[in-house]
């Protein structure tokens, strides 16, 4: 379970300071905290509109988590949340 | 210097819904390029109004709309909707209705942890803006995103940003709000008044066990409307129906014309008949002749090949057809040469906005020179007082708007003198009233008849004496040495007084 690798999709707004501080978060949540071969995927709702309306995203960021287990979803700051990884059902590795 | 500018900053446009009757007390619509707050209670029909809105805009202006909904789902509405004969789904295969489907995903968990932005809804919103070239938005409903979104600061300042981003791009745009009562607070968060320059407010209320729906426009900043509250009813297949009662439609350009009673004695009592485009009051006890001459007055326009409607809600077709062959009228050639139409309805039926829709439908259709109800009082039973106020109201003013000549019937209570209910509300609003009296003389009843009011012409004043028999009605002469038969106490002279 631990060493599953998890995969991630992060919801953004453009290139604005909110977006590159959440794929930053992100990014070093990544490389600390999860199983080597854990991976995220940005997507820029402004430049892809259909799929965050497929995905029906309102906010952004949004952080997705695809797989292992059911889907979750976090909207908001990462950066500012110790409890991330609970928060999407995971255990730190 | 820039005047002009500064000009079409301050003068807002009107952008016509196409809802029935609504842009009429909107004087022209919902303000252009602005976003209007509905506010209402549960089940006050806010989401209807919403999706009316596109669904007009498509039918009547082919102009493209987005729907959000933060409440039920894409696919329940297009469901829901298909009752009001609106296919959205082809609406949306044609490019004409976009779905942003921002209802509560039952199988996704979300938590919310920090700041945040709409930047998701205004990527979808911007890219139909783009894409479909739309120009309506609607937005259900506010308090739904409040649920979705708990942090209240967060979500108050990123409705602002929404609002803001839609007057940017021009977009025409309802946002409907749950209220707790039906007066009080406009809406429940106290954010959404600020979210939005122009409120409406849709009500359902209890008025004498019926339940009533009316709309008021609030206020439309910078820009004019119809105050008060008007009535409205939800129509199977067709969607919301408001109904103006503006006093203005009531100063109709008067006609000089004259048309006949279907009575030549009436005629002369009345100065030469009623006014082209007048409306005549029949106000007596039961039995005293009223649907007998609503059936004469329609009787003489079918002679002078007039097209005439009836409205009875007091007797059946067969009922009717029957009566009338008593008095020498026959009804079955009448209708058979297309000149004369009855409608019967049983007043209980439906509510009565119901009635009013259906009846502004049949004069609209059928074209009518003459038209009777026979009678309001049977309506009025059935309503609030209220409502059966804005009903005459509007009814009038449909008549008045085709210069049709109308008939109204109105019975009192009592068998002797007595005014109605129905007559103080209506007395004002008709140009011309005749009155039906018992009036009993030397142990023998009678039949007295007076014109009591005939706007814009002399008339005669006396109580006049009348007989009905197999050809109809007869008047004879004024009943001598009686007086105060009007009030109901008639009192008898034994001689003549000297003056």
């Amino acid at each position: 379970m631990t060493d599953e690798i998890v995969e991630l999709v992060l919801y953004v707004t453009g290139d604005s300071g909110r977006a590159r501080r959440a794929i930053d978060s992100l990014q070093s949540l990544c490389d600390r905290q999860l199983p080597a071969g854990s991976h995220f995927r940005v997507v820029d709702v402004v430049a892809e509109p259909e799929l965050a309306r497929k995905a029906r995203i309102l906010a952004t960021p949004t952080l997705q988590k695809l797989s292992p287990g059911p889907p979750r979803r976090i909207v908001g700051d990462i950066a500012s949340m110790d409890g991330v990884l609970s928060a999407l059902d995971l255990e730190p590795k | 210097m820039n005047s002009d500018s500064e000009h079409s900053a301050t003068t807002i446009k009107k952008l016509p819904t196409g809802i029935p009757g609504f842009d009429h007390i909107a004087s022209g619509g919902l303000p252009k390029g602005r976003t209007t707050l509905v506010s209402g209670t549960a089940g006050s029909a806010k989401t209807v109004m919403a999706a009316q809105f596109l669904a007009e805009g498509i039918l009547q202006f082919d102009e493209a709309g987005i729907f959000i909904t933060f409440e039920e789902s894409a696919s329940d509405l297009r469901r829901n909707f298909k009752s009001f004969g609106w296919d959205i789904e082809g609406w949306e295969k044609a490019g004409k209705w976009t779905f942003v489907d921002a209802s509560p995903d039952p199988d996704m968990d979300t938590i919310v942890v920090g700041e945040y932005d709409l930047g998701g809804l205004m990527a979808q919103v911007g890219h139909a803006i783009e894409s479909a070239g739309a120009t309506r938005l609607s937005m259900d409903s506010l308090g739904a995103v409040f649920n979705q979104f708990t942090e209240s600061a967060n979500i108050r300042r990123e409705m602002f940003r929404v609002a803001a981003y839609l007057k940017s791009r021009g977009i025409t745009a309802l946002l409907t709000a749950e209220r707790v009562h039906e007066y009080g607070d406009i809406a429940r968060y106290g954010v959404e008044e600020f979210v939005a320059d122009n409120v409406i407010i849709l009500r359902n209320v209890l008025d004498g066990e019926k339940r009533r729906r009316t709309m008021e426009i609030l206020k439309f900043r910078g820009t004019g409307h119809q105050k008060g509250e008007y009535p409205f009813t939800i129509v199977d297949g067709e969607g919301l129906a408001f109904m103006p009662l503006s006093a203005m439609e009531l100063t109709q350009p008067s006609s000089d014309k004259r048309v006949s009673s279907g009575s030549s004695d009436l005629d002369e009592m009345c100065g030469g008949g009623f006014f082209r485009d007048s409306i005549t009051l029949i106000s007596g006890a039961t039995g005293t002749g009223k649907t007998l001459m609503a059936t004469e007055f329609l009787a003489g326009g079918v002679d002078r090949g007039e097209r005439c409607l009836l409205f009875a809600f007091e007797e059946s077709q067969d009922q009717f057809t029957r009566n009338a062959r008593g008095w020498g009228i026959d009804v079955d050639a009448m209708e058979a040469k297309g000149l004369l139409k009855v409608v019967c309805s049983y007043p209980e039926r439906t509510g009565i906005e119901d009635h009013l829709l259906e009846m502004r439908r049949l004069l609209l259709e059928f074209r009518p020179d003459r038209v009777a109800v026979d009678s309001l009082s049977a309506l009025e039973r059935v309503s609030p007082t209220k409502a059966f106020r804005q009903f005459v109201i509007s009814l009038t003013s449909a008549i008045k708007e085709q210069g049709t000549a109308g008939m109204y019937t109105a019975a009192t209570p009592d068998l002797f003198g007595g005014s109605s209910v129905t007559e103080s509300h209506v007395s004002t609003i008709t140009d011309s009233i005749i009155l039906l009296r018992y009036v009993e003389t030397e142990g023998e009843m009678h039949r007295g008849i007076t014109v009591l009011k005939m706007r814009g012409s002399p008339h005669d004043k006396s109580v006049r004496e009348f007989v009905i028999d197999g050809d109809g009605m007869h008047i004879g002469q004024p009943f001598e040495n009686v007086v105060g038969i009007i009030s109901g106490q008639p009192q008898y002279r034994v001689e003549p007084q000297r003056d």
